[in-house]
């Protein structure tokens, strides 16, 4: 076990993006055999245009992990966004543009309000989007109306399914540049390179100056925002708003990070990582169902394959005491 | 500052019953009263387990899908067993902890990690055996096991969690594992270097609360006379709500299960309470969102001894 | 003390190695029955190190122990309790929130179960108590939360503890291991602890390890010295006195071109004041006043707890600090809110003590630390980093601080101590400084990286920075100061002029200190 895990050690880097890598191609071979479509055209934009929601949730979660904090509030925040934007579609028939706008704000407050009690109380993180998640989520569950809500407004319906460059779908393209730009802005920014510094060494970061308050703010707004877009794709491509859309969300998307390589403690990994993870379950998920597995067992096996990549590209060298 | 965060729950109980009582006398009524505990017995005594999984500094996010999951199962095997299904779904729920724990200590991935994924998966499971509805109970004595009243006026369910609850405290206050937990939440790292088996305390209370979860699943089933997929989905926020307001610090370290009582009574006041009020559930749900913040906040501002130096 | 007595533990030709560095090497060490001994040595000679080993916290990497004339081996330092070798933590090992009964046993409860795992408390706690009044601690309640009784109780709460185990595992004759048990207390305290040291000495032996060198006068029978991992001195009582102890534990003259003394500026009253403390007070400081001039190094000695550190986070602002009276940088009075920032603003730099977890990331790279401070050097476009501008800092830096690294990308985790250092301070030279507190910034580095260290000290001197210098090393603060100020128990007792040509000596400094 010793020799296993020195060897761990030293090849971190490299493995943390070889583990995924591989099991992404097995999984693209398993389920190809299953069903040669798995590999067409088609079944790729699918992928997109599933993957896409997920990829923006990550990201954002990635901003704040790489902090050393937690939001367990994503889903809500995506069904929150989701629902308000359904219900104004419906009832008050804005244009397209006026929705994004109102979407991001709403993202963007949720975001604020988990930083501003993360940054002012004493509460840890994951208390405190633990209360946002059932708070938000009871705000969700009381706009819906106990009822789907369900709109027809063929700009949002474009947003999501229209095809601005070749075949690809919308949801993709947004959900790809707006991952480009993150990850430029995690890897290359002093933002960036604040988030690293407070995850990795919060102390250290403080006294050399940074202004931990404030980027931990605006971390949590960035999560929250893109959480909100995430919520407007979603709504967008089904044109329904349902009470628990989001909630999957959540696990679906700590572990897209995680496995992607960037550590729970913080400090390490990043946002450019992530895709891997998101692809990763992304491909599980639709594979899963183009070979048709049942969508009860998707559930477990899903939840399953998460505790096992997790297990396997954890870094557990920075957790000193696992709580 | 210690002597505050003993009377606290004790006095947001008075302060509750007399909003409570002023704005709707119902609620004062010896029957509400039994409304009350009757309520508040499924989740003292899943409360009373996730105490030591929080006293260890550890988090508990599966408690909802344990319980569900249990009390499906029950369901389902009340035809062929009667009440032996209530030890079914214990032992269906102390499996399920029994993994939490290992997955927790062996692959050392945190336990807020280890819980949530373990709860998801077990949705799934759950769909699968109640294939997305409910499952109806018609047997009498199975429904009577919590429903009888005893004395002719106390339901056999207050009972039961009397009794699990008693058996807590006494685990939490005189045995070894009891110390420990509180050990480890203090301070694992001395707990470490004076010889406690960190490792194997933990896999226990885990254990213990998955187990717990199996028992209150299954006792739910009986109650409500039907087990459904998501009849288990409020224990989560409210075990952790019940166990922080009662005096338990969320960092663990701090607390005991005997405190948790009072936490318990507080969450099924409130919800009681917004209830006669007519409150509505989409409201009660941000209430006791914000209810678990606050609890916090408050009891983290009582330094934990160290702190003190 | 007499030839023919057998000692009760012995550690022969002991070393201790941590990732390739020697710690300690070829240690003798006798422990004899009922009798008090002592080990000196500056920071980093090894004590502590030794003592972890007797206690199996460490195991040697070579030599051997015997205790009680078998072969010593723990594993753990469960096993050395179980063999009767307990040890007294500066933070004591004790579980705050448990009972001090519950503390006495923990782990060990097994042997008062009934069944199901219950405990018999009542059993504990009249064995606690037995014990207690036995040792004339009789006004500690075992039913009481640990937390609750003040750090010199608790103190005595773990040495109790070791006895009452020593009684459990039926040992008969324990063998206690002080690590600085006095750092924190102060003088009332202390007697009393030394007052109950010395009436356990009948059924007891005792391991002290001390900063003040007067203890060890007062306390101990026979004293060890150690000097860079290796045994240097024996003493018995009657030979040992606090100069000659002294002599053996610093072993060398203060070498005047270490220090680069003659590079020391002479500081003119033209000079700007760059740094003023006025009647600091708060915590354990208690109205320390000083002025600090452009291009000056102003140390601050004293002994482990008597306040000098807290001056240091008052200046940097960095919490806990005591706020009381004012701190101001170029005649701005720095807020007590967000201090910290305010400081960084000042161009107040810090080198903070625990370098790894204050000073610097190890898990990030070298570049990424010397940016850390300076992120709006080495952008383009505003907001965004260049790599490329900041590769060029890196290596600027590790060219002119002689940094031994593989290169700007390497993570600091793998640098040496001397070069994590220089790492520290390249950062506050990248952003620009006029005022550098260092606290103990030689702690844990080389000797050669500690020349070059103070070589850099010098010429930030020389461009006009002041600094303050807190540290535990006496030749440093001698050698490298232009002014010094000791400090005790919270006080400023003195300050002395320290010109190259009549620098202070030792001796003088020290009986400020004790």
């Amino acid at each position: 076990m010793g020799a296993i895990s020195t060897f761990y050690q030293t090849h971190r880097t490299t493995l943390g993006v070889l583990i995924p890598l591989a099991f992404l191609i097995l999984l693209i071979a398993v389920f190809t055999s299953f069903n040669e479509r798995f590999l067409s055209w088609v079944n790729v934009f699918n992928l997109m245009r599933q993957s896409s929601i997920l990829l923006l949730v990550a990201t954002g979660t990635t901003f704040v992990i790489l902090m050393g904090a937690i939001d367990l509030s994503v889903g809500s925040i995506v069904t929150l966004v989701a629902i308000t934007a359904a219900l104004l579609l419906r009832e008050a028939g804005m244009s397209a543009i006026e929705i994004v706008a109102i979407g991001s704000a709403i993202g963007a407050a949720c975001g604020a309000i988990n930083g501003v009690l993360v940054v002012y109380t004493r509460v840890p993180s994951f208390v405190a989007t633990l209360s946002t998640m059932i708070v938000f989520g009871g705000i969700s569950t009381w706009v819906a109306g106990g009822a789907n809500v369900t709109f027809r407004n063929a700009e949002m319906t474009w947003l999501a399914s229209g095809k601005l460059i070749w075949q690809i779908p919308n949801s993709g393209l947004w959900a790809l540049v707006i991952f480009a730009t993150a990850a430029f802005v995690g890897a290359r920014s002093t933002f960036g390179r604040a988030l690293y510094a407070i995850g990795a060494g919060g102390t250290a970061a403080k006294l050399s100056g940074i202004d931990v308050a404030r980027i931990q703010m605006i971390a949590f707004i960035v999560s929250g925002i893109l959480c909100g877009l995430a919520g407007l794709l979603l709504v967008a491509r089904t044109s329904t708003g349902t009470a628990r859309m989001g909630d999957d969300l959540l696990l679906e998307a700590i572990a897209a990070v995680v496995m992607g390589g960037t550590a729970l403690s913080g400090g390490a990994g990043g946002v450019h990582r992530t895709i891997l993870g998101v692809l990763v379950i992304s491909v599980l998920k639709n594979g899963m169902n183009v070979a048709g597995v049942h969508p009860y067992a998707q559930i477990g096996i899903t939840g399953l394959i998460v505790i096992i990549a997790v297990t396997l590209t954890l870094d557990r060298s920075r957790l000193a005491s696992v709580k | 500052m210690t002597r505050l965060r003993h009377l606290a729950p004790l006095l947001v109980l008075a302060l509750l019953a007399v909003v409570f009582g002023v704005l709707n006398p119902v609620f004062v009524t010896p029957e509400n009263a039994r409304n009350i505990l009757f309520q508040a017995s499924v989740l003292l005594i899943a409360s009373c387990g996730a105490t030591f999984v929080i006293l260890m500094g550890s988090i508990d996010l599966s408690v909802g899908a344990v319980a569900t999951l249990a009390g499906v199962v029950a369901a389902l095997l009340v035809p062929s067993l009667g009440y032996g299904s209530i030890f079914v779904a214990t032992l269906v729920g102390f499996a399920i902890g029994t993994i939490n724990g290992l997955l927790y200590v062996y692959l050392r991935i945190p336990s807020i990690l280890v819980t949530l994924g373990v709860g998801t998966s077990l949705t799934g499971v759950i769909l699968f055996l109640s294939d997305g509805g409910s499952i109806p109970i018609r047997d009498a004595e199975y429904i009577a096991v919590t429903q009888y009243e005893f004395l002719a006026y106390l339901p056999m369910i207050i009972v039961f969690a009397i009794l699990v609850y008693s058996v807590c405290v006494l685990i939490g206050e005189r045995t070894r594992f009891g110390r420990m937990t509180l050990a480890i939440g203090s301070d694992e790292e001395t707990a470490k270097l004076v010889g406690v088996s960190v490792d194997y305390v933990k896999i226990q209370a885990f254990a213990l609360s998955g187990a717990l979860c199996g028992l209150c699943g299954a006792l739910l089933a009986s109650r409500l006379g039907t087990a459904t997929g998501t009849m288990g989905d409020f224990l989560m926020l409210e075990t952790i709500t019940a166990v922080v307001v009662g005096g338990t610090a969320i960092a663990g370290g701090i607390g005991g299960v005997a405190r948790t009582l009072l936490g318990v009574l507080v969450v099924a006041m409130l919800s009681n309470g917004m209830n006669i009020l007519a409150v509505h559930p989409y409201l009660q749900t941000i209430i006791k969102g914000c209810v678990i913040l606050l609890a916090v906040i408050a009891t983290s501002r009582s330094l934990s001894a160290r702190d003190l130096s | 003390m007499s030839d023919d007595r057998k000692p009760i533990f012995q550690m022969r030709a002991a070393a201790k190695r941590f990732a390739g560095v020697t710690v300690i090497e070829d240690v003798d060490l006798d422990i004899f029955a009922n009798e008090i001994v002592g080990i000196a040595g500056e920071n980093g000679a090894g004590k502590s190190t030794t003592l972890k080993m007797i206690a199996g916290i460490y195991s040697p990497s070579e030599g051997s122990m015997a205790l009680f004339g078998r072969a010593f081996a723990p594993e753990r330092y469960t096993d050395a309790v179980r063999a009767g070798v307990s040890m007294v933590f500066q933070e004591q090992a004790l579980v705050p929130n448990l009972r001090v009964y519950e503390n006495f046993f923990l782990s060990h409860e097994s042997k008062f179960s009934r069944a199901g795992g219950f405990v018999d408390a009542g059993r504990m706690i009249d064995l606690s108590e037995r014990h207690l009044r036995k040792l004339g601690l009789g006004h500690i309640d075992p039913r009481k939360v640990t937390a609750s009784y003040e750090f010199h109780d608790r103190q005595m709460i773990e040495i109790a503890k070791a006895f009452v185990l020593a009684d459990f595992f039926e040992v008969e004759h324990p063998i206690l291991l002080l690590d600085e048990p006095t750092a924190a207390i102060g003088d009332k305290e202390v007697a009393v602890l030394f007052e109950s040291i010395r009436r356990f000495r009948d059924r007891a032996s005792f391991v002290l390890i001390t900063h003040r060198l007067s203890e060890y006068m007062t306390l101990c029978d026979r004293l060890y010295v150690m000097k860079d991992g290796r045994m240097v001195a024996e003493m018995a009582r009657g030979e040992f006195s606090t100069p000659r102890i002294h002599q053996a534990m610093v072993g060398r003259e203060r070498d005047e071109e270490y220090y680069k003394e003659k590079r020391q500026r002479t500081v003119a009253d033209s000079d700007e004041i760059v740094l003023s403390v006025d009647k600091l007070s708060g915590g354990h400081v208690k109205r320390v006043s000083f002025a600090l001039r452009q291009g000056e190094i102003l140390g601050i000695g004293g002994l482990v707890g008597c306040g000098k550190e807290e001056v240091a986070r008052a200046v940097v602002g960095f919490e806990p600090f005591p706020t009381g009276g004012t701190v101001t940088i170029r005649g701005n009075k720095l807020p007590v809110r967000n201090r910290g920032k305010s400081c960084v603003t000042a161009n107040v730099g810090f080198v903070p003590k625990e370098r790894k977890i204050e000073g610097m990331i190890p898990y990030l790279s070298v570049a990424a630390n010397m940016s850390l401070a300076a992120l709006n050097k080495v952008t383009v476009l505003p907001g965004f980093i260049s790599a490329v501008r900041e590769s060029r800092l890196a290596r600027d830096y590790i060219k002119l601080l002689h940094i031994r690294t593989t290169g700007p990308g390497q993570l600091c985790q793998y640098l040496s101590g001397g070069n994590q250092q220089k790492v520290v301070m390249a950062k506050w030279l990248a952003k620009g400084v006029d005022l550098l507190v260092l606290d103990n910034p030689t702690r844990g580095v080389d000797v050669g990286a500690k020349e070059e260290i103070y070589a850099l000290m010098r010429d930030l001197t020389a461009k006009g920075v002041a600094i303050l210098l807190i540290t535990d090393d006496l030749l440093e603060l001698i050698g490298l100061s232009n002014r010094i100020l000791i400090m005790r128990e919270g006080e400023a007792v003195t300050e002395r002029p320290a010109p190259p040509e009549a620098k202070p000596t030792e001796q003088e400094l020290v009986s400020f200190m004790i």
